[in-house]
């Protein structure tokens, strides 16, 4: 289905005269996103969220946009003969044998992540805790709304880019491929950068290695495979500003429209969009009186309608368009009302000595890579340099992106600076593009490009020997490969090291033993956090949805008339936090309904479920099993 | 100033940034190094699995 959608919009794009296979691409990869997420986010609100329904509404979607392509000027039709030749001619333009090199290591890392996303479950902190039950909810309500955010504040961000993430989960009815949609985007994401250099005029080749210098920043690489969503904003911002640069330099419409859904979709996905988004002024500023006000007013209402849901809701529900930020200047960011402050003007220097210095090594948190320190970076300086000094408009704006995205990060606590760089990964691309110039510049220098071209080479294979040391989130692929080619692959909640490991076991133990049950069991959680950098009162919820979101969270369903199947609790149990609804262990005991099924001394976990279920032979065997195999 | 003394001075300053980069980080690259050959082991079987499935 993805692959028919992606496909009528790259005819799309060609019915409409554009050549570039790049183009098409960005285009085709743009619209189909917009797709997924608004028809999923229109079905979700009218209360239809149905796979069948999803699937015949974005079929139907198709076929009206190959009947239009058949329709509209018929004296242009599409030739694949000829298609087949620009993608060829595009392949052998960006041909060289260090881009083959770094060609061959992605479908390396390629491979590497699809068993990673296979064989392990979504598994960091943010994941389980916000990004995915959220859209497990919507799967099960088979609707879009607000989760209760007294128990959990993050409920109300914006979720356009977990909307894409619910894509393979509601389509498979499970958690299995959730965690592959990164790596997709940042596929995508490699020939929107390539189109970036393109677009300031950099050589295919050295475009072309450029971009893909991007799939080794050590971040990319650690958020590939999660459900962190900073990777998708930042390819999202650098779409809509490649549509901006494209907008800028042709002023056709054709650009303007991409720019701004591309900005409607950003917009939809984290708060601190908006801030970005101003960068793309100056490009359409420029060109503004290239368009009609009618497309203006038709592209207003696309941006609204392509990212103005979220807040919309929270205005109407919250009272606040931007719960649970905190606009004071104090805790400016998601850390509302945070005692530290942020730092002042002092922390400043702190703050930027931090980017280049990178410490926040071995998770996905941070780390930009030996290429964006040590060469992108000083790169991006000459260029921004040369840009003033030269007048070079593009440039310098393209320049001054950067410098907002890391004054953006300005307002975050000091102690909080290295988890959160993150937030601005878009940077990455944009000193890569700057990158990309300066080795076209230098082309007479052929010693200096060769070193550079080399030692970006080397770096990037150490990003990838360093991702397998990388625990936050683990890519060790071989215990679990190990057990599924024996047999004794029960679950992929297993192989979670994230978390404390006799939770995760009761998390496998209440999937496996359910796998088979379409109806599954209502689960109730409370846990103390046990280790963590983040406050007390999150809890990790996702895994109990289980492999194939057969389980409900108990704490979650709005129709709390029946009691709980299961009970799960995260000691110490004299220091829980409840979620929701407080209902003590000690009176779980005491209830002759549900008996212990497991339970550990350190930290203490306990796992009750209700007698009845038990009755039933299977899952008696499937809880012997498991115990029986699981240290 | 011209394009050869530009690279020159580029140069200098990425050798030194790339410096302080491993100096700071050498540690987990030098344990990425250590621990790649599980994953190549994790993808052998894997590999070898599917090709006897076959």
């Amino acid at each position: 289905m993805t692959l028919l959608i992606l496909f009528s919009h790259y005819l799309l794009f060609s019915k409409h005269g554009i050549r570039p296979v790049h183009q098409k691409i960005i285009g085709a990869g743009l619209l189909a996103c917009a797709q997924i997420i608004l028809t999923q986010l229109v079905l979700g609100i009218a209360g239809l969220l149905y796979a069948p329904l999803l699937v015949f509404i974005n079929a139907l979607i198709v076929v009206i946009i190959c009947l239009y392509i058949l329709i509209l000027n018929k004296n242009e039709t599409i030739s694949f003969k000829d298609e087949g030749r620009q993608w060829l001619n595009g392949i052998i333009s960006i041909c060289s044998p260090l881009n083959a090199l770094l060609l061959a290591m992605a479908a390396f890392v390629f491979v590497w992540l699809s068993a990673a996303v296979y064989f392990l479950p979504p598994r960091t902190s943010d994941d389980v805790v916000y990004h995915l039950p959220e859209i497990y909810e919507y799967i099960l309500n088979h609707k879009i709304f607000l989760l209760p955010v007294m128990m959990e504040g993050h409920f109300a961000f914006p979720q356009n880019a977990e909307l894409t993430f619910m894509w393979p989960a509601i389509l498979t009815h499970s958690q299995q491929w959730v965690d592959g949609v990164g790596l997709i985007m940042a596929c995508w994401g490699v020939v929107v950068i390539y189109g970036l250099s393109r677009a300031v005029n950099i050589t295919p080749r050295t475009s072309a290695f450029g971009a893909l210098l991007f799939l080794f920043t050590p971040v990319v690489l650690a958020q590939m495979g999660s459900n962190y969503i900073d990777l998708i904003t930042a390819v999202f911002y650098i779409a809509s500003l490649y549509f901006a640069v494209m907008f800028y330099k042709s002023s056709r419409l054709i650009y303007f429209y991409p720019m701004v859904l591309a900005g409607g979709l950003y917009w939809g996905m984290r708060y601190d969009s908006m801030i970005m988004l101003l960068t793309l002024i100056p490009f359409v500023f420029k060109r503004a009186r290239s368009v009609t006000k009618r497309h203006w007013v038709l592209g207003f209402l696309i941006f609204i309608m392509a990212g103005g849901y979220w807040y919309f809701r929270n205005f109407i529900l919250l009272s606040d368009p931007f719960s649970p930020m905190d606009l004071t200047i104090h805790g400016l960011g998601i850390f509302k009302a945070r005692p530290e402050g942020t730092g002042g003007i002092g922390a400043i220097a702190m703050k930027l000595l931090d980017i280049g210095k990178d410490s926040a090594l071995g998770s996905l948190h941070g780390r930009f890579g030996l290429v964006f320190c040590a060469i992108a970076l000083p790169a991006w300086f000459y260029i921004f340099i040369r840009s003033i000094v030269k007048k070079d408009t593009l440039n310098f704006w393209l320049s001054l992106c950067l410098i907002m995205g890391v004054l953006k990060l300005m307002p975050v606590p000091l102690n909080w600076f290295n988890l959160t760089l993150r937030y601005s990964l878009f940077i990455v691309a944009l000193a890569l593009v700057a990158l990309g110039q300066l080795l076209d510049l230098f082309e007479s220098q052929e010693f200096f490009i060769r070193t550079i071209k080399f030692s970006c080479v080397i770096f990037a294979v150490l990003s990838v020997f360093q991702l397998s040391a990388v625990d936050y989130p683990s890519y060790q692929i071989k215990k679990p490969v190990n057990d599924y080619v024996n047999k004794h692959y029960l679950t992929e909640e297993n192989y979670t090291t994230s978390f404390p490991k006799p939770l995760v076991k009761a998390w496998a133990l209440l999937d496996y033993m359910t796998q088979n049950d379409p109806r599954g069991l209502s689960c109730y959680v409370a846990m103390y956090k046990a280790r963590s950098a983040f406050p007390t009162d999150k809890t990790w919820i996702a895994p109990l949805y289980g492999t194939y979101l057969q389980n409900r969270v108990w704490n979650l369903e709005q129709d709390k008339t029946l009691p709980p199947d299961a009970y799960l609790y995260l000691g110490p149990l004299d220091d829980l936090h409840y979620f929701g609804v407080p209902i003590p262990p000690q009176s779980v005991m005491a209830d002759k309904d549900y008996k212990l099924v497991m339970q550990t001394k350190d930290p203490v976990v306990l796992v009750f479920v209700r007698n009845e279920i038990l009755k039933d032979s299977e899952k008696q065997r499937r809880i012997r099993k498991f115990l029986g195999e699981t240290p | 100033m011209s394009r050869r003394n530009q690279a020159i001075v580029l140069s200098g300053i990425m050798v030194i940034l790339a410096i302080l980069q491993f100096h700071w980080h050498w540690h987990q690259y030098a344990a990425g190094i250590s621990q790649f050959p599980a994953v190549c082991q994790g993808l052998r079987i894997l590999l070898v699995h599917f090709m006897t499935a076959l």
